[in-house]
Order: C-alpha cells, then sequence, then structure tokens
C-alpha cells in the first residue's frame, strides 16, 4: 500500500491541526492558547491549499490568523493574566462540552462511512474551483446580491458598536 | 453559457422595498449629525415616511411577480405578504417609540435607523430564495434586533437583554449556518429549487438520513428565533429588558420573518422528508404551546406575561407548520398577520402604561386603570380578548383557521392538546382584565398621562385592523390562500 507524498502531507497537517486545536483549549496561559490557534489556523490553511484552494487559503491566514486572531490579543490585553491562570481550567459544564464535541466527531466519521456517501455531484464544471478567477466571478456575477448585501450587515453593526460605546451626553 | 448578469429593471423593483428601506436609515443618520441636537425629535415622521414608501413598492412589486437577481430572491405573493406583515410591525413600533424616546432622553436618529436595518434583514427573509440570502438577511435582521434590545445602554435591564439575546442569537446562527453547509455537501447547491430538484432526483443518491440531519440543525436555527421549546428561554428575559416599544417589534416582525423563512424553505426546498419533519414540529409545537401557557400563569410583570404568551402564540403557528398543507401555510399567514397587530397593541398600552423609567410594569400597578382611562383599557381588553381567542377578534379567525387545517390533516390529538392549552391561557389574559376593571386604583394612577399622540395613532390602528381581521377576515385570507400555494 503506497502512501503518496500529498497523503502524508495531508495527515501531517491534520494530525497538527487537531493537536494544536487541543492544546488551545487546555492551555492555562491564554496568550499560549491563542498562539496555539494561530497554528491551528495555518495547518487549516495548508489543508485547503492541498485541496486547490488556493484563495480560502489565503483569506485563512489573512482574515483569521491575521485579523481575528489581532482582536483576540487585543482583548487579552484587558484580562488580569495571572488571575485567569490561577483560576481552574475548566467550568462546572465541561463534560457536556465534551460530550458535544464527541458528538460533532461521531458525526463527521459516521459520515465518512461507505454507503451513506452522498455522491455528493461534485460541482458541475469546476476545473478551476478555489482559483481567484472562478471565486471572483461567482462573486461578482451571480452571488453579487448577497455580496452587496452584505455591507449592511457591516454597517448595521457599525452603528450598534458605536451606540454601545458611546457615552450618554444628555442627561 | 453567457448569460447576462445585468439586473433588468422589474428585478430592481423586486428589490425595491429592501432598498428604500437601506437608504432612508442612512439618510436618517446624516440628516441626525446635521440637524443638531435640538431637532432630534423630528426623526420619527421620516422613519414613517420611509415604511409607508416601502409598503407602496411591495404593494408595486407584488404586480409584478418573479425572481430577482440570479434567483437571489423571489419576490412572490408569500414574500409579499410577509413583507407587509414586517412593515405594519415595523411601523407601529415607531409610533410607540417616539414618545418613548423622548421620555427616556434617548431620542437618536441611530434608534429609527437600526429599526429600518432590521426591518431590512425581515423583508430579505421573506423573500429569499437561496441559503446564503437567509444567512445574510438573518444576520442583518439579528445584529440590528441585538442592539436595540440593549439601547438605554445605562440601564441595566437593557445591557442584560441585549447580551443574553446577541449570546444565544449567534449560538443559533451557528447552528443554522452548519446545516445550510450541510446541505451544501449533500446537493451541491444552496438554491432552494435547486436543492428540491437534487433531493427528489432518485438519481442523486442524497441521503435521506443526512437530509434529515441538516434539516434538524437548520430547524435549530429557526427555533431559537421563533422562540421554541427547547430554545425558548432567552424570550422573557430578553423581552422584559429590553425597551417597550423594541419589545412590541421584536414579538412581532422577526418572528413572523423567521416563520416565513421556515415555510419557504421547509415546503420549498425538503419535500422528501416527511415523517420524520412532522414528528419533530408535531412535538416541537406541542412543547411550545404548554410551556408558554402555563409559565405565563405565574408571573406578575406584564412584559413577562407577553413574552410566555408570544412564545404560546409561537405554538400554535407551528401547528399550522405541522399541518404541512396548503391550507396550514394561508393559515399560519392569516395568523401572524393578526398576532402583530393584537400583540403590538398590547405592548403600546404597557409601553404608554409603565411611564419614565419603565416603573410600573408590574401586575397589579395596573389596578383601576379603566376608571382612570377608560379608552386605553378598552383598547388593551380587545387585545387581550383578540389573544385568547374570542370571536370577532383576528385572533379567533387565527386559533380556528389553524387548528381547521390541523385537523384536515388529520392532526386531531394535537389540535385537542392545542386547544385545551389555550382554554388555560384565557386564565392569565383574563387575570389583567379584572386588575383593570374590578381592582381599585392605587397610587400608581397618580401620574398617569394621557397617551402621546404617536402610541393613541398605534392603538387605534391595531385595535382597527384586530376587529377589522376579526370581521372580514377573508380579504386577507383569500390573499394568503392564493399565495401559499407558490411556496409549494
Amino acid at each position: 500500500m503506497a502512501i503518496s507524498a500529498g497523503q502524508i502531507v495531508f495527515y501531517y497537517l491534520a494530525a497538527a491541526g487537531i493537536a494544536s486545536a487541543i492544546l488551545a483549549v487546555t492551555r492555562r496561559n491564554p496568550v499560549h492558547s491563542v498562539l496555539w490557534v494561530l497554528s491551528l489556523f495555518l495547518h487549516v490553511a495548508g489543508l485547503f491549499l492541498l485541496a486547490g484552494a488556493e484563495f480560502l487559503a489565503a483569506v485563512q491566514i489573512i482574515v483569521y490568523a491575521g485579523a481575528i486572531l489581532v482582536v483576540y490579543v487585543f482583548f487579552l490585553m484587558l484580562v488580569d493574566l495571572p488571575k485567569e491562570e490561577a483560576g481552574p481550567r475548566f467550568g462546572a459544564h465541561w463534560p457536556l462540552c465534551l460530550m458535544v464535541g464527541l458528538g460533532f466527531a461521531a458525526i463527521a466519521l459516521w459520515v465518512r462511512v461507505p454507503g451513506l456517501q452522498t455522491a455528493a455531484p461534485a460541482p458541475a464544471a469546476a476545473p478551476n474551483t478555489g482559483s481567484v478567477e472562478s471565486f471572483g466571478s461567482a462573486l461578482f456575477k451571480q452571488f453579487v446580491l448577497p455580496f452587496e448585501i452584505l455591507s449592511l450587515v457591516l454597517l448595521a453593526a457599525i452603528v450598534g458598536a458605536v451606540v454601545v460605546g458611546r457615552r450618554r451626553t444628555e442627561a | 453559457m453567457e448569460t447576462s448578469f445585468l439586473p433588468t429593471a422589474a428585478e430592481y423593483l423586486r428589490l425595491l422595498p429592501e432598498t428604500i428601506l437601506i437608504v432612508s436609515g442612512t439618510i436618517l443618520m446624516i440628516l441626525e449629525g446635521l440637524a443638531g441636537p435640538r431637532n432630534r425629535k423630528n426623526l420619527s415622521p421620516l422613519a414613517i415616511a420611509a415604511i409607508l414608501a416601502a409598503m407602496a413598492a411591495t404593494v408595486a412589486a407584488a404586480g409584478n411577480p418573479g425572481p430577482a437577481f440570479n434567483n437571489m430572491i423571489l419576490a412572490d405573493g408569500f414574500g409579499a405578504f410577509f413583507r407587509m406583515v414586517v412593515l405594519s410591525a415595523g411601523l407601529l413600533a415607531v409610533l410607540c417609540s417616539s414618545s418613548y424616546l423622548t421620555r427616556e432622553k434617548a431620542d437618536s436618529g441611530e434608534y429609527y435607523a437600526l429599526l429600518l436595518y432590521s426591518m431590512t434583514g425581515q423583508c430579505l427573509l421573506s423573500t429569499a430564495n437561496e441559503l446564503i440570502m437567509v444567512f445574510i438577511g438573518l444576520e442583518i435582521s439579528s445584529i440590528a434586533t441585538y442592539i436595540l434590545a440593549g439601547y438605554l445602554r445605562d440601564d441595566a435591564r437593557n445591557n442584560e437583554s441585549a447580551l443574553k439575546y446577541f449570546l444565544l442569537g449567534s449560538f443559533a446562527t451557528a447552528f443554522l449556518l452548519y446545516g445550510v453547509a450541510w446541505i451544501y455537501g449533500i446537493t451541491g447547491s444552496t438554491n432552494l429549487e435547486e436543492i428540491r430538484r437534487t433531493l427528489l432526483n432518485p438519481e442523486s443518491g442524497a441521503s435521506p438520513l443526512l437530509t434529515g440531519v441538516a434539516a434538524a440543525l437548520m430547524f435549530i436555527g429557526f427555533a431559537f428565533k421563533i422562540s421554541a421549546v427547547p430554545f425558548q428561554v432567552w424570550a422573557p428575559d430578553v423581552y422584559q429588558g429590553a425597551p417597550a416599544p423594541v419589545s412590541a417589534f421584536m414579538s412581532a416582525g422577526p418572528k413572523a420573518a423567521a416563520f416565513a423563512v421556515m415555510l419557504r424553505v421547509y415546503l420549498t426546498a425538503f419535500p422528501s422528508i416527511g415523517d420524520g419533519w412532522q414528528t419533530m414540529i408535531w412535538l416541537t409545537a406541542l412543547g411550545t404551546m404548554i410551556v408558554g401557557n402555563f409559565a405565563a400563569l405565574t408571573q406578575s410583570n406584564l412584559k413577562r406575561i407577553l413574552a410566555y404568551s408570544s412564545i404560546a402564540h409561537a405554538g400554535y403557528v407551528l401547528v399550522a407548520v405541522t399541518a404541512y398543507s396548503d391550507t396550514g401555510t394561508a393559515a399560519a399567514m392569516f395568523y401572524l398577520a393578526a398576532y402583530a397587530f393584537m400583540n403590538i397593541g398590547a405592548f403600546a398600552v404597557v409601553s404608554h402604561f409603565s411611564r419614565t423609567g419603565e416603573k410600573y410594569v408590574e401586575l397589579n400597578d395596573l389596578a383601576g386603570l379603566a376608571q382612570k382611562q377608560p379608552t386605553t383599557a378598552a383598547l388593551f381588553s380587545l387585545f387581550l380578548f383578540s389573544l385568547i381567542g374570542v370571536p370577532l377578534t383576528g385572533g379567533f379567525f387565527g386559533k380556528f383557521y389553524i387548528f381547521k387545517a390541523a385537523i384536515d390533516s388529520g392532526l386531531i390529538g394535537l389540535t385537542v392538546l392545542g386547544l385545551l392549552s389555550s382554554a388555560v391561557a384565557a386564565f392569565y389574559y383574563l387575570r389583567i382584565i379584572v386588575v383593570m376593571y374590578f381592582h381599585e386604583p392605587g397610587d400608581t394612577m397618580d401620574t398617569i398621562t394621557s397617551p402621546a399622540p404617536g402610541i393613541q395613532i398605534a392603538l387605534w390602528t391595531s385595535a382597527l385592523a384586530t376587529l377589522l381581521l376579526g370581521v372580514f377576515p377573508s380579504f386577507v385570507l383569500d390573499y394568503a390562500t392564493t399565495s401559499a400555494v407558490l411556496v409549494r
């Protein structure tokens, strides 16, 4: 049974990704947790690259590893780190959370069971799936309305942030 | 295959209501900056004008129904009906809000802008023909509503309400999104009609089991938005904490839109799930009616009573969804329209009566209202009678059509249990009326003023609509019946 180089890379990325995720949840120091999340994002980006979705891989790194993680780090600056580290690691609900997590893992495994596979018609005629060109063309032709309307989500969120954040001036 | 992706004029017309709402919301915010602090009070007429224009646009768009923007939305009769329900709910909420905000010294353009954005999201939900649009519509509607629930940010209850709504709401949306991802994995599409085609095609190899799981995941997302059991826990706390006009809007607009999208997704995209799906909704409908009605019995806070009652009413509509027939869909549409008016009417009374800082929201504070303000008490009683389902009110025909549709579909057990639980509901509504009419006025009546003009208009409009729906239900029902067929 020959194992191709692609498979080796895949299993490395998958295993390292899962390990990073577990470490991110179990580390005491929140800063370490965030760094493990970074490692998780990078490995997931690697998986996307392996699947031929270069654009998605780039977005994963720019948006998740770049922007979202930075917000987490900013947020950590507001936290009392020594106190966080001293506190109990998990809340009282952790067995429940573990069950939900394992449940999702079970679903993911179950989908792999042969016979249940849904011969999901590989999106018709998609030689370039994931390439910037096909992605952009879908975004600006077929899906132009959702793309434009999404800006309203951002606008509502910005207005909301201003409303929540401003000081009441009238007394 | 080279198709033109440039939308035609008709397609723009089909999106006109949303366009009007977005543009006017943004103009409102700009005007507020230009007008300066003194003229802030004058912004609500602009919001009202915008909503009326959107209503006119809805009517215009309904004259030429069809898909728009590469089948992203489908502006049909069903969508137009729910657009009107959402816009009416928003209009009444704006009417109640203006005096409320002045009273709480929180007048500002952002409030109305967020309300208009929230309505935009709900209008998009009513017409969405594509799961991506469903998700985006839900997000716009939810984000704006989260903020509105916590609009009076110096008020601790407002903050609690907004935070609870936000955290639980985001969690529920994640389930919905996960379900959408599954559907895409199974069928390779997010368009409702294409999903239907793939699922009905025996050669596609779509596993019914996986489809069922995906439908269930999406159902969790919708069930949260309509506050169905077991995802109803947030509703009493959020409705109690939010400003009263916002609670009024939340209980009508977003709920109607969530039902609209739920009906459309299940009727259009999942014709093949069948029995498993019906059992799931059956249980949810029964649980929602029972939990809502029995929990309301022990409440003493008016807003909490109305919150539990709104849970129970979601249960009634779910009975119509369980029926899974055209008459069921039409009954659900009629009920949601009637419910929007009677419930906003009831909340308008609460918003008038509670006074600055919402001091008086307990049941006993209402003692003797009938002596001090007979008109307000009479209108409140009308809304409560309609919520009970007394004949000559919209609530009666709403319940009648729903349970009739359920019996036609052979759901005898659910109908009997539903009617029993709505008999229980009569108790807590009647208790409010008894306190208003037969208790001596306490000192809570000393500071009461006559209702502000906006609230008066909202009260009379809701009362008129409730009576019209109760006396001439066929107007609305006929329209609902003809357009219910479209989503199948």
